[in-house]
């Protein structure tokens, strides 16, 4: 993966919960990683197509993801439902799109994105149709900690600069 | 006044019909995708709709196009995270009032909610 395109993942991470959460993440760590996800939480995940490929993957210890939903929308849960898996997909989304802008500035054409999914397993791979490494970005948060990771590839036919 | 929401997301519409409630809107009604936006527009009026565009069944884009392709007028605000140039000049050609870029807070949609609305009542 481009590493041009690591930033617009971070700063999308950080302009979404500081607009919509009021909460200011701190960035822990930064590594090359691949599919293999291990979550003991939901995973939101979002997929990316046109002139680059990618995939999106947010996710959260089930405690921090219903800190968050509680936070978000007021709640008092206490355990992964509907409520929470969709807020999931909207926050992925939300990333997703956001740092989108800043890639497709050097694409002939917008990315399009999918629909966001939420799945919950402890242990799977999430297959990608191309040889770019995934980044794993984990956060500290007031509301606990989250991981993002990323792949993406430009379609040299179509991703050109512009 | 009467507002429809139009996301796809349950989470999202909670937070927008939240934050209309301060700015007057006393009847925020919802609908899951684009289809269910024209359906509803078709049966009853509203003030305002926020309308998201990447939703299943039908894309808010052509749900905007169907809506003024029925000849209905009510103000239409995109709310995505569409938020690259081109995007927004296809939305506003088809007949969107304004546009919000998620993410959003209160006083983004405050501003342009009223924004629109005055924009709208000047043009008669």
């Amino acid at each position: 993966m481009d590493v041009r395109y690591i930033n617009p993942f971070l700063q999308a991470v950080y302009d979404v919960f500081e607009t919509m959460l009021q909460i200011t993440p701190t960035r822990r760590t930064l590594v090359r990683a691949d599919g293999k996800i291990q979550s003991k939480g939901p995973v939101a995940l979002i997929g990316m197509s046109g002139p680059a490929q990618g995939v999106v993957a947010l996710y959260f210890p089930e405690k921090t993801v219903l800190n968050l939903v509680n936070r978000w929308l007021g709640m008092e849960l206490t355990e992964i439902d509907a409520n929470v898996t969709d807020a999931m997909a909207e926050l992925v989304n939300m990333i997703a799109g956001h740092a989108k802008k800043s890639i497709s500035a050097d694409m002939p054409v917008p990315l399009d994105l999918g629909l966001p999914t939420v799945i919950r397993g402890s242990d799977f791979d999430v297959g990608y149709p191309g040889a770019a490494p995934w980044i794993e970005m984990t956060f500290d948060s007031e509301l606990g900690p989250f991981v993002l990771r990323v792949t993406v590839a430009v379609n040299s036919a179509q991703g050109e600069s512009k | 006044m009467k507002a429809l929401v139009v996301d796809d997301s349950a989470t999202m519409r909670r937070i927008l019909k939240t934050m209309l409630v301060p700015l007057g809107f006393d009847n925020v009604a919802e609908a899951i995708d684009g289809l269910e936006a024209v359906k509803y527009c078709e049966m009853a009026n509203v003030d305002l709709i926020l309308m998201d565009w990447n939703m299943p069944n039908m894309t808010g884009i052509e749900a905007l196009k169907q809506i003024r392709g029925a000849g209905l007028k009510m103000p239409v605000i995109m709310v995505t995270t569409e938020a690259e140039q081109t995007r927004v000049v296809d939305a506003l050609k088809a007949g969107a009032n304004n546009y919000i870029i998620k993410p959003f807070n209160q006083n983004t949609i405050e501003k342009k909610v009223r924004e629109t609305l005055e924009r709208v009542a000047q043009q008669g």
